[in-house]
């Protein structure tokens, strides 16, 4: 299925709203976790090896939006 | 691990002690007060004198500032330590008392001069400050010069110097005066105390400072020479002592009787027989292996790596060490790290530089540990990322080796023609497999391809993790790496569409052996999912699937089924590799079209070699920040793909690590 090219303009859009959101919801997940963790890094040094993927979890949030935005670009042909 | 148990008379203690510290071999367990009957021991007599001179020894070394060497120093430590440490310590603690009493005064003197130097500037003297019945004296800092103050204020008279003033107004206008003066910037300053002349007692105050700064030099040197002098012996004493103490407090962990010792402890099952020789020299002491209990017993662990994967033992224990069980998952990440790394480097340029860098650091950093563990680890990232660059991206500091297929239609600029064929004026006979930045759908399905082989290693070793241990968990791990190897065939075929794009030659390619029947799902339901005849969805591909979700059905029940959308999540999660090297590679093009378009081609044409040095340096600080900043976020995100995505399917950690008797403790991560 290929876009008409007067509607390409806002698969585009919506290809940045993707990425724009998901990016926005990676960084709003990681700072309330890396906040925690900073605390808990602070207490306990030897909690880093378990603190660091909890940190970067959310980092996978950012990654669908990612596709989902090279899906939509698919679609421009 | 065997278990060991050792007993023997108390008198034969002190003996048994010395030697189990000088093998090795024992991982002592620490008996506890009052099981099976018996008490902890008391520590032998040097322990408490030991551990006093230590204390004191430790208090000398922090305030010289000894840093420890990782191999002690060879120094004389023989006799007695005693003696000679408590009087060094006399020696220091009164050098160091005066030392901070100086300091402090420093301190003082330092903020009296503070105070002093503005008056210093005003030709009054302090006592002029301060007495009147009828005035007020407003002095301060000014942020900015008060000139106009006979427009805004009434009866007074002023001294002024930069940044300085002090007013004396009646007192009833001395509110007034506030209020203007805090207009314009005014902060009011205390008069110090005493009379006389500022300018005389900032001299004095100045003299005295310097009289103070040079006794704290002296005391400086005295204490600088203490500490060259006594550096090596203070490190290798207490390397002794500590020693000593442990062994003397080592009773505290066995379990005694009024007239003998017991010791347990994990022992490695091939070093019994070394240990059993060892003891052997003491007739009275017996040596017993006892049976383990499958289940119950927690055996600490020993990691046996080749010296090659060592290092990466470091990046498991960072997360947990492997439990006495399970399978050190080490040789996996051994693989993963560096090729992920260099999968998301992957630029000839960047990796040759980091396996330069680390080579280099390496012959700086010759401790053994997490660090230098870490820097081999980056090492063996940079080589990956070096051959990826070569044989896989076709590219070097973000310039292709090639110029890449531009889209019809698209004119490219000068700089963005440039490529190493051009510069180096031959072809390169390395061609491009994915062009990073015009083939993004090719590198995710390659990250994808990624994901299985990782995510298949993870339950494949959680399978053998449970299959000693519950049958029913392990058949579960089977179920899960059928449904992967479906998900997995399945996205291959949807990204196989065209020819010459990744997904077709693993699809045709490695992957070319699989049954490619399709006629369970009818095509016309297909076809809407963007399949279509000859690149149908595969019976065997659905079957898998669908039997692995039946055997989770059968194992772990239905809520594991809703985990099936987790793991298409972690599939994906993989496209990271791809994000991350795409990200870099925009970067490396952007940052070398800026400095060739601005600051190169320009003066190329013109001959300014000053400004073509200038265009240079600027072009290497670009690079160096993508050389770090690249690094840094590869290196995280390759080690959160194999602590979330990888571990989390089969790890479990939570092991102690094999710590024999009589081994120092070395620092961990």
């Amino acid at each position: 299925m290929v876009v008409a090219e007067s509607q390409q303009g806002l698969v585009a859009m919506a290809a940045a709203l993707t990425l724009a959101g998901s990016a926005l919801a990676t960084a709003w997940a990681e700072k309330v976790i890396g906040a925690a963790s900073v605390g808990a890094l602070a207490e306990k040094p030897e909690l880093f090896g378990r603190v660091l993927p909890l940190v970067v979890i959310p980092e996978t949030i950012v990654i669908f939006g990612l596709i989902i935005a090279f899906l939509l670009l698919g679609q421009l042909g | 691990m065997a278990r060991a148990l050792i007993v023997g008379p108390r008198d034969e203690l002190e003996h048994a002690i010395d030697a189990l510290y000088g093998l090795k071999l024992l991982h002592i367990v620490d008996h506890r007060e009052g099981e099976h009957g018996l008490e902890i021991g008391t520590p032998l007599r040097e322990a408490s004198e030991a551990s006093e001179v230590l204390v004191k020894l430790r208090s000398i070394a922090s305030v010289l500032q000894i840093e420890e060497p990782r191999t002690p120093p060879e120094a004389d430590v023989s006799g007695d330590l005693r003696e000679k440490i408590l009087s060094l310590e006399l020696n220091i603690s009164e050098e160091d008392a005066a030392k901070k009493k100086i300091q402090a005064l420093l301190a003082d003197l330092s903020r009296r001069i503070d105070e002093m130097t503005p008056f210093a500037g005003l030709p009054l003297a302090l006592g002029d400050y301060r007495g009147y019945e009828t005035l007020e004296v407003l002095v301060g800092k000014t942020a900015r010069d008060v000139e106009d103050l006979e427009s805004g204020l009434r009866e007074f008279e002023a001294f002024a110097a930069p940044g300085f003033l002090a007013l004396f107004v009646p007192k009833a206008n001395a509110q007034a005066a506030r209020d203007y003066l805090a207009q314009h910037g005014f902060s009011p300053v205390a008069v110090p105390d005493g009379d006389g002349e500022p300018r005389a007692l900032l001299a004095e105050l100045t003299s005295e400072k310097d009289r103070w700064a040079t006794r704290l030099e002296e005391i400086e040197t005295r204490l600088d020479t203490l500490r060259e002098r006594y550096a090596d012996f203070l490190v290798a004493a207490k390397a002794r002592l500590e020693v000593q103490v442990e062994k003397a407090e080592a009773p505290l962990r066995f379990a005694v009787t009024e007239h003998s010792f017991v010791v347990e402890g994990w022992v490695p099952a091939e070093t019994f027989p070394r240990l059993r020789d060892a003891l052997s020299a003491f007739p009275s002491v017996h040596l017993a292996e006892l049976e383990t209990d499958a289940h119950g017993s927690d055996p600490p662990v020993l990691l046996r790596n080749a010296r090659l994967l060592r290092p990466f033992e470091m990046l498991v224990k960072l997360f947990s060490t492997p439990g006495y069980k399970e399978i050190d998952p080490t040789f996996i990440v051994a693989i993963g790290f560096p090729i992920f790394f260099g999968i998301m480097i992957g630029d000839a340029g960047y990796g040759a530089a980091w396996l330069g860098f680390g080579l280099f650091l390496l012959r700086k950093v010759k401790e053994p540990g997490a660090f230098r563990d870490l820097i081999i680890a980056i090492t063996w990232g940079g080589f990956f990322a070096l051959l990826f660059g070569l044989f896989f991206f076709g590219e070097a500091f973000g310039v292709p080796f090639h110029a890449p297929h531009a889209a019809p239609g698209e004119t490219l600029t000068r700089a963005e023609e440039v490529t190493w064929s051009l510069i180096l004026g031959f072809d390169i006979p390395l061609h491009a497999t994915i062009e990073k930045l015009h083939q993004v759908p090719d590198f995710i399905v390659l990250s994808i391809a990624a994901s299985y082989v990782h995510l298949a290693a993870a339950y494949t070793i959680g399978f053998f993790n449970e299959v000693g241990h519950s049958k029913k968990h392990a058949v579960a791990k089977a179920g899960w790496l059928l449904i992967l190897t479906g998900i997995f065939v399945i996205l291959m075929v949807r990204s196989s569409r065209w020819p010459g794009t990744m997904g077709y030659t693993i699809w045709n390619g490695g992957l070319g052996w699989f049954p490619r029947a399709s006629t369970l799902i009818p095509l016309s339901s297909q076809q809407s999912l963007g399949f279509f005849p000859g690149n149908a969805i595969p019976d065997v591909a659905v079957l898998l699937a669908v039997g692995g979700i039946v055997v989770l059905l059968a194992t772990e029940g239905g809520l594991a089924i809703m985990e099936v959308f987790g793991m298409i999540a972690n599939m994906i999660s993989y496209a990271r590799l791809a994000a991350v090297g795409v990200a870099k590679a925009a970067m490396a093009f952007a940052f070398n079209v800026i400095a060739l378009e601005v600051g190169i081609f320009p003066y190329l044409d013109t001959g300014d070699v000053v400004a073509l040095i200038l265009g240079a340096v600027v072009l290497v600080l670009f690079h160096l920040i993508i050389f770090l900043l690249g690094a840094v976020s590869a290196a995280i995100q390759s080690i959160r793909l194999n602590y979330v995505e990888f571990f989390i399917k089969f790890f479990k950690g939570s092991g102690t690590l094999f710590r024999p008797f009589g081994e120092r403790a070395k620092p961990e991560v």
